[in-house]
């Protein structure tokens, strides 16, 4: 076994299972393992919230499209640590710790009626545990790739990430995420940072960056060192895309959702913004740099754009900092699978065990639910994983699945509550969805056959012009106002 | 330089910048609430 992987394991098994033995008395109640308690300070909740987004979508699929769009995958973590963060953390997350609710699905129900709740609640968890297949699988590329092959693939690698992502949540749930995260992401930002150092030490004895610069020149493709170039691919499959899957898909996520609750304010969420936005833009920056030197590299480009971060962390970096830069990345996937896995397991058992078949559930029995879902979501993680190869179409179809979802609820939240409204929203985007995943016209350009374009378009269309139309309630926050001031004169 | 310093300052700029523009609107938003 490789000395990188060896530290990698090392380290997360030495912080799981630290994690676990210190944090776990402090869960006395199923409400506290999947709500972190409601009584975290704000690097907390800012730790639990960041690295959620942040998976493969931020290191091994920007340092993969680099390959093709050059350094420009930037705008990626730009876009997402910019503009999604601070509209979340200032104002999406709060609002849903307004709601009052544990999950996205019960929030919906609250807001649109029981029903609606239901069809969320059956729809997301399989959403959820789409996107952690292609997670483990990113994780399990990192694991391969960074110990050199040293491990099979599967089952190896693929048993070992889901292993982690288990020990991970299952000793204190929602609390450990939030402690593992922190550590994490001092992990995932230094580490990340450092490799980019001692490879720039190695660039300098051969040129330095200007020699990776002058070789895409001769190669007829200088914009690829610079972050500049908005060609139509750039634009179409990935500014854009950043735009509406980060603000459309996540903020409808209960992965991004669930550590607003455990805040033990508002000012908890808010306080974090600023850290956050920067860590979540940073982490994209050395795997990119890294790829776009080893690309320029003939014998690392000749194994492909997926080999080029761990191809030239071997030929460039000792062993032991290899092991760095595999606990950076694992950070990033790590942390993003246990969130699903969680969010998936929390939406199963308090939407559909509990509120659907038990409302009168004993809160040890969820707690114990809880944890047997979660390694029963494991398992539905680790089977298609070891049989599917990783298809790009379903993922987008996965992910699309929370754009009308989220379309729905901004509406009700800041306009109108109307549920035939809501209905027909949902309902359209997810057709429109289907439709452009399973039969998608082959007249368009490939950047413009996305299928989030139609499902936003859908929920832009019938959320807007059938809210015009009919007639409905205030927005769900004005209600909320009102409520409390009512609330206020009474007392 | 060996690394590209030019284009993390870029990012950095270009995030924060956001960031402190959404900081203001949330500010001016919320006249008197507690950050």
């Amino acid at each position: 076994m490789s000395t990188a992987l060896i530290i990698a394991i090392a380290y997360f098994l030495i912080l799981s299972v630290g994690t676990s033995l210190v944090l776990k008395k402090r869960v006395k109640s199923g409400k506290d393992f999947v709500t972190g308690g409601g009584t975290l300070a704000w690097p907390l909740v800012m730790a639990g919230f960041v690295l959620a987004p942040l998976g493969s979508g931020h290191t091994l699929s920007l340092w993969e499209g680099s390959s093709t769009m050059g350094a420009s995958v930037l705008w990626w973590g730009i876009m997402s640590g910019g503009l999604f963060v601070p509209l979340f953390i200032l104002w999406f997350g709060p609002w849903f710790r307004r709601l009052n609710v544990q999950t996205f699905p019960e929030g919906m129900g609250k807001m649109f009626g029981e029903k609606i709740g239901w069809l969320i609640s059956a729809v997301f968890p399989a959403q959820l545990i789409g996107i952690c297949i292609a997670e483990v699988s990113a994780t399990a590329t990192a694991f391969y790739a960074l110990s050199g092959g040293s491990l099979p693939f599967a089952p190896h690698c693929i048993l070992l990430a889901v292993v982690l992502t288990i020990l991970y949540i299952v000793a204190a749930g929602l609390m450990q995420v939030a402690w593992m995260n922190l550590f994490n992401a001092v992990m995932l930002i230094g580490g990340s940072f450092m490799a980019v150092f001692a490879t720039g030490s190695w660039l300098s004895d051969r040129g330095g960056w200007q020699s990776i610069a002058d070789f895409y020149a001769k190669a007829g493709e200088p914009w690829k060192t610079s972050i500049m170039n908005f060609s139509p691919e750039v634009i179409f499959s990935l500014i854009f895309p950043c735009l509406i899957l980060t603000v459309f898909m996540q903020s409808a996520s209960q992965v991004q959702n669930q550590p607003m609750l455990m805040a033990r304010s508002e000012s908890d969420i808010r306080r974090g913004v600023f850290w956050a936005a920067l860590t979540n833009s940073f982490a994209a920056y050395p795997w990119v740099i890294l790829a776009l030197v080893g690309m320029a590299i003939p014998t690392i480009a000749a194994e492909g754009a997926k080999l080029s971060v761990p191809g030239i962390a071997l030929m460039a970096l000792p062993p032991w900092m290899v092991g760095i830069l595999m606990i950076s990345l694992l950070a990033a996937t790590l942390s993003t699978t246990a969130g699903l896995i969680l969010g998936s397991s929390h939406i199963i058992v308090h939407d559909i065990f509990k509120r659907a078949v038990n409302p009168n559930m004993s809160d040890a029995t969820f707690l114990k639910l809880t944890r047997i879902v979660i390694l029963v979501c494991a398992v539905l993680v680790v089977i298609p994983a070891l049989k599917l190869p990783f298809i790009f179409s379903i993922f987008m179809w996965t992910f699309s699945f929370a754009i009308p979802v989220f379309g729905a609820y901004l509406i009700g939240m800041v306009w109108k509550v109307n549920k035939v409204a809501a209905w027909a929203t949902i309902l359209a985007g997810y057709a429109a969805n289907f439709l452009w995943t399973f039969a998608s016209p082959d007249w368009l350009p490939a950047h413009l056959s996305l299928n989030v374009y139609p499902t936003t378009f859908a929920t832009l269309l019938f959320g807007i012009v059938l809210n015009l139309i009919l007639p409905g309630e205030p927005g769900y926050l004005r209600q909320l106002k009102a409520a409390a001031k009512k609330e206020a004169v009474v007392a | 330089m060996a690394w590209p310093w030019k284009i993390l300052l870029f990012q950095f700029c270009v995030t924060m910048g956001a960031a402190v523009v959404f900081y203001i609107i949330w500010r001016l938003a919320h006249p008197g609430r507690k950050w």
